[in-house]
């Protein structure tokens, strides 16, 4: 189990990557901080012929406060964006969702824009900038473009990114005051890929109706973000028998794939069973002014 | 304090419990929780394991395995790799032959077995996917596996088979043609009249369980490196195994080459549980190319590999019934057991059963059994040693028969098991199957289990919470395992290779500080430390300062024909250094009687000094009369000078430790996962050596236990591809799911054997799966569920709590 | 794949390990732990699955346990790694003398890796409770021991910390 040959890169702009990138194309693949890549790397399943590490690229690790918003360059490091204060203060689902991520060792070098590039459907991370409506900036030699979270999974392992593109920033627009969140997930071990997990946001308006929901569950093709839950809940009272049929409908349409730790019908019976959690976990929190429980 | 005296401290077990009845040795060392003479060069990282070993000019090995589960292998073409940057040969099974190397026995034989040695590399066909087809050596483990991928091999596939039952239907796709049937052996396990027994049962619970293959799992995986001197002959092997001494006859053996030519080194071990029990092919071709290539050669498996050819084990489906009277009285059992062996016999063959079956009636006093065991050939990795060996399948199998007849009969699951356990004093009980127990009070074990988890109070604790629509189950098992295995002739005769006697040489020299040498190796379970307390206890030494322990090189220690296998080193090991350690004693005090002119039956030995009892200024440090000894001055006629001793000691008996475990469970309807509340074990193992050593090997094999009950599972696909060959699919328990584990001792020494010691490594993983089986069953009990199926992962149990079939049962 | 000689094209790295620089010509695809064990020759870093799952071999990197098995020498250049060597130079590391006391050690494979996973908490003199130190403890994989030993040993040695 030790990688086949490759070249490698370790370019220190922004500018350089990109370059790289568009002289390489398919025969290059990003290395960031690996924690996905490497064990393919070892195991042979993946044998590009050349790493182009973006870890080197100042400007690629860092995060910001930008309009309001967070911006998160995508080679910041797992822990880093878990020690954030600033990403505590007014995006804590982000942090619950790190704490499920494997494990501190893995997430010591692995790094928000690897993990969303390489799109696994049972990962947290993609889930959650789906529910906290991301956007991600990618750029080229062509130029740059930013998608919605909501464009940018296109299936397993796959993303709207091209062969010679970079994921260089996520930008995670504000959350409106006391808005409830909640991550939520069951693996087989703690630290292991989720069966099924969910991912909660709830904003209640002055009456205590629903103003806005986001609810994103994990382990389909790509994060399955419900618009009925919303539909079911927005406008109306969040009581349990609301949200009971939320959770119900989060799953209508949802297609998680099985496998030997679990089939299609037990992980859509779970996922129905996380939204439900998220829900009502978020609610807690929107009713406590979206203040960490 | 340790861990264990903390939580029995909150526990609050009777004192009685820890009090040994035994007389102990005169330095009452053994039975002391003395801290692991290993420990310091384990946790500095300065003891070396086979990967460490490196010596100039060494060259690695990287094995070319088969991407087929079966079929004919047409043609091996090695040019491109030979080719490739780096390296130095590639061999195959031509190569073998030509070399005259033989084939790897299989050590385990019944009559009629259609399978008695297998080739080291795949000659014709291949049988499984990762069978060694070729190797290919290069200057470095990455150029190597450079290589290994460019041979190019044609097979023409032929239909998998993945399921030994299916194996034995007629039609079948034959595996090796020449049986023209993929039955590698069967055994009858038969005891009594069962079959009249049924005629008047007044109840039959009948029953299909089915149990996953699993594997043993150490962290380190295999490995070999090996070292040939052209101008002595001599051949040095260092090798990640449990049994030194046989891989070594296997070597001999195989390759033609004189026994004292050979050295093999099993140097530290980075666990086992049977993994390692066996010799395996890789072992050898790393000798053969050393020597053909005058350049020292490594291979170290990689955890991929070890997925595909390392021993896996347990896997086996039964269909039995139990039989028994209205008041829960069992009367017998019968059925068979069909086991899954894999694309060949590994070198245990059918043992794993056997041995399982033989001791399944456990703590019972039931004189009629009949149990068909069917060994069947499948395309998957040779199945074989898994700590247990046998007897944690068994177990489950016998403890949800028992726990669904309490539950037929309406009856409490703990007294039915007291109806039907053996009595003290019917001990020591000759079996259905003939095996003789050196006593056991099972119904001690049972209370005493049931008394530390609250089994009194728990119905009330899980009636209130199922009104809450929580789940809680409580379980618990009691059982009875032989270890130790003897004697050697009667071992022999139930058709394994070798015998299970040990070898101790206790070598004491000037210095009064003793060096003991035995056969056997260490994979974790601390053979150093209490090899050194048995040895120290009897010569009144310190076992940290005064004893050094040899261990697993057959240059220096005497040959051990079974060595780490069987839960038999503790005790078959000790007794040899028991024995061992008292004749130098018994010639230490005869010394000093002579040298202080005082009577033999007066001196006393204890800390260091040889003295006469009541008188201890009339003393000799044991420096000063191992000084006489080995100088040869001033002795007493007829003594001849030195003090090196060996002994030699071949268990009379089989000895006959058990245990009862319990835990309560709850269970989340709506994931299926299942949380360990507690987990109480109530362990007599004869005399304890060192409780923190027994603790740890009950605690580690508890764990393996729960993996293999909730967790693990190897997986292959109906083309015979292996589903899982990484730790993200095989899932080891991890410190999360593990709860703490409450031991309360028993202390019975072993009746016959020097030391009174019954045997231990083993035990933990006897039951859990039994253990957790029963209480997700009582937990699920309002669903009406039958648990029969393992691994009870979450699926399984969400789906048999929502009914969508294919659940528990 | 390409057909170029890529196994040629070896970079220079120099990376500091216990305090001590070690500077190698190496292949991009070497991993950080074979840097260790074969090139600066420190083998208590054991590697027990190549995939990141098992923990043997985790070291620290410029302070923070991670694993050396999914890591590239080249990627560690210019940075400091500590390995279990670097523990208890001149006397056992409280951290290894409370795994001795507690039995938390049987084959000891897998322990380099779990002593420096939890060797910073206890230089922190964090306080866990059991349950945070099984979280704690989760990404490394013991198969002797069940764990109880290890878990003992790390709160005995969190607790030394503290007095």
């Amino acid at each position: 189990m030790k990688p086949a040959p490759f070249a490698y890169d370790a370019p220190r702009e922004t500018a350089q990557v990109v370059e790289l990138l568009a002289k390489y194309g398919d025969d290059a693949k990003v290395l960031a901080g690996g924690q996905s890549l490497i064990p393919l790397l070892n195991f042979r399943l993946a044998r590009p012929d050349r790493l182009i590490d973006v870890t080197r690229v100042p400007a690629l690790s860092n995060i910001e406060p930008r309009d309001g918003s967070l911006v998160i360059a995508a080679a910041t490091r797992q822990a880093t964006l878990e020690r954030s204060a600033l990403t505590a203060q007014g995006w804590p689902l982000l942090i619950e969702a790190l704490r499920y991520v494997a494990h501190s060792q893995i997430r010591a070098l692995g790094t928000v824009g690897g993990s969303v590039a390489h799109a696994d459907p049972a990962a947290e991370l993609p889930a959650a900038f789906m529910t906290l409506d991301a956007r991600f900036h990618l750029r080229c030699a062509r130029g740059a473009r930013t998608v919605p979270a909501a464009e940018f999974f296109v299936s397993y392992f796959t993303t709207a990114l091209e062969p010679d593109e970079l994921l260089e920033e996520i930008e995670v627009p504000p959350l409106p005051g006391g808005t409830g969140y909640a991550f939520v997930e069951f693996a087989r071990r703690h630290g292991d890929f989720a069966l099924g997990g969910a991912a909660a946001l709830i904003t209640l308006d002055a009456r205590g109706m629903c103003r806005h929901i986001s609810l994103t569950l994990l382990g389909a093709e790509t994060p399955w973000r419900s618009p009925q839950t919303e539909q079911v809940l927005v406008g109306n009272p969040p009581d349990e028998q609301n949200l009971v049929e939320a959770a119900h409908a989060a799953v209508q349409g949802f297609e998680p794939s099985g496998d030997i730790h679990g089939s299609t019908e037990y992980r859509i019976g779970l996922a129905e069973t996380m939204a439900l959690r998220a829900l009502r976990r978020a609610l807690d929190r929107a009713h406590t002014g979206g203040r960490p429980t | 304090m340790t861990w264990t005296a903390r939580l029995q401290g909150e526990a609050q077990p009777q004192a009685a419990d820890e009090q040994p009845s035994l007389h102990l040795g005169p330095g009452r060392v053994i039975g002391r929780r003395i801290q692991r003479l290993e420990d310091p060069r384990l946790l500095t990282g300065q003891a070396p394991f086979v990967a460490d070993v490196n010596l100039p000019g060494m060259v690695h090995a990287a094995i070319v395995r088969s991407p087929a589960a079966h079929g004919y292998l047409r043609t091996i073409d090695a040019a491109e790799a030979l080719g490739s940057p780096g390296v130095q040969a590639v061999l195959t099974a031509k190569d073998l032959d030509e070399l005259g190397v033989g084939e790897m026995p299989v050590h385990w034989l019944r009559p009629g077995q259609r399978n008695v040695s297998n080739p080291i590399l795949a000659t014709d066909k291949v049988y499984y996917v990762g069978q060694p087809v070729a190797v290919v050596v290069a200057d470095d483990a990455y150029a190597a596996e450079d290589a290994a991928e460019l041979v190019s091999l044609e097979i023409d596939p032929l239909p998998a088979m993945v399921n030994a039952e299916e194996a034995l239907q007629p039609g079948a796709t034959i595996l090796h043609e020449e049986w023209e049937t993929n039955l590698l052996a069967e055994h009858i396990a038969s005891g009594g009249d069962v079959d009249r027994q049924f005629e008047h049962a007044e109840v039959v619970i009948a029953e299909r369980f089915q149990i996953q293959r699993q594997a043993g799992m150490p962290i380190e995986t295999r490995g070999a490196a090996a070292t040939y001197d052209p101008l002595t002959g001599e051949l040095t092997l260092w090798v990640s195994t449990q049994m030194p001494h046989l891989v070594k006859t296997d070597i001999c053996q195989v390759c033609g080459w004189p026994g004292h030519k050979v050295r093999v080194i099993a140097p530290a071990v980075g666990g086992g549980f049977g993994v390692k029990e066996p010799p395996y092919p890789e072992e050898i071709v790393v000798c053969v190319l050393a020597k053909q290539l005058a350049r020292p050669v490594k291979w170290v498996e990689d955890r991929r590999e070890h997925f595909l050819a390392s021993v896996q084990a347990r896997e086996m489906t039964w269909d039995v019934e139990l039989a028994a009277d209205g008041n829960g009285r069992i009367l017998g059992l019968r059925g068979r057991v069909i086991y899954d062996v894999g694309g060949h016999a590994s070198a245990q063959g059918i043992g794993v059963p056997i041995v399982g079956t033989g001791m399944m009636l456990g703590p019972y006093d039931v004189q009629h059994m009949r149990v068909h065991i069917l060994g069947a050939v499948t395309n998957k990795v040779p199945a074989g040693a898994y700590r247990g060996f046998g007897r944690p399948q068994a177990t489950f199998v016998m403890e949800r028969l028992v726990d669904e007849l309490a539950a037929r009969l309406n009856l409490d699951r703990a007294a039915v098991r007291q109806r039907n356990f053996i009595a003290p004093h019917a001990q020591p009980y000759r079996n259905a199957l003939g095996h003789v127990y050196d006593g056991g009070d099972y119904g001690r074990t049972l209370d005493r289990a049931l008394r530390q988890i609250g089994y009194d109070v728990f119905a009330a604790r899980q009636a209130e919470a199922r009104a809450q629509g929580r789940l809680l189950g409580i379980g618990f098992v009691t059982f009875v395992m032989e270890a130790g295995l003897g004697p050697s002739e009667q071992i022999v005769r139930g058709g394994h290779m070798t015998g299970t006697y040990e070898t101790v040489l206790i070598r004491m020299d000037p210095s009064g500080k003793a060096v003991v040498y035995c056969g056997s190796s260490s994979q974790g379970q601390g053979h150093e430390t209490t090899l050194a307390q048995v040895c120290a206890d009897r010569l009144g030494l310190d076992p940290e300062r005064d004893v050094v322990v040899v261990l697993g090189d057959t240059a220096t220690t005497p040959y051990s024909p079974a060595s780490a296998i069987g839960s038999r080193v503790g005790m078959v090991g000790g007794a040899a250094t028991f024995l061992a350690a008292d004749r130098i004693r018994e010639k230490l005090v005869k010394l000093t009687a002579h040298l202080l002119e005082a009577n033999v039956g007066d001196i006393e030995i204890s800390e260091g000094l040889a003295y006469v009892q009541g008188s201890k200024d009339r003393a000799l440090t044991i420096q000063e009369v191992a000084t006489a000894a080995c100088l040869g001055s001033n002795l007493p006629d007829g003594m001849l000078p030195g003090l090196e001793v060996s002994e030699t000691f071949d268990p009379p008996v089989s000895t006959f430790p058990y245990a009862t475990h319990a835990a309560t469970v709850e269970i989340d309807p709506d994931t299926g996962g299942l949380t360990i509340l507690r987990y109480v074990v109530v362990q007599d193992c004869g005399t304890m050596i060192n409780p923190s050593v027994v603790e740890g090997q009950i605690a580690g094999g508890v764990a393996q236990g729960i993996g293999g009950a909730l967790l693990e599972q190897l997986v292959y696909n109906s083309d015979g591809q292996p589903l899982t060959t990484s730790f993200m699919d095989y899932l080891l328990p991890t410190a999360v799911e593990i709860p703490d584990i409450e031991i309360v001792h028993l202390q019975t020494p072993a009746p016959d054997i020097p030391g009174g010691m019954k045997g231990l490594g083993e035990a933990g993983t006897v039951a859990p799966a039994a253990v957790l089986g029963n209480a997700v069953a009582d937990a699920l009990a309002p669903f009406g569920i039958r648990v029969t199926t393992l691994p009870l992962d979450p699926d399984r149990l969400w789906r048999a709590i929502n009914r969508r079939g294919d659940g528990a049962s | 794949m390409s057909t170029v000689d890529l196994a040629s094209s070896t970079r220079r790295v120099r990376i500091e390990i216990n305090e001590r620089a070690v500077e190698a010509e190496v292949e991009p695809r070497l991993l950080l732990a074979d840097f260790i064990r074969e090139r600066a020759g420190l083998r208590g870093t054991h590697l027990g699955c190549e995939h990141g799952v098992c923990g043997a071999c985790t070291v620290q990197l410029d302070g923070e346990p991670v694993r050396s098995c999914l890591m590239l020498a080249v990627q560690a250049d210019g940075r400091s790694v500590r390995t279990v060597e670097s523990l208890g130079r001149g006397g056992l590391h409280p951290l290894q003398r409370a795994f001795i006391e507690c039995h938390g050690v049987q084959c000891g494979f897998c322990t380099p890796g779990i002593l420096m996973s939890i060797e910073p908490l206890v230089q922190e003199g964090r306080t866990l409770t059991r349950e945070e130190i099984r979280h704690a403890l989760s990404g490394n994989l013991c198969r002797c021991t069940g764990y109880q030993g290890i878990i003992a040993a790390v709160e005995l040695a969190l607790s030394w910390a503290h007095t």
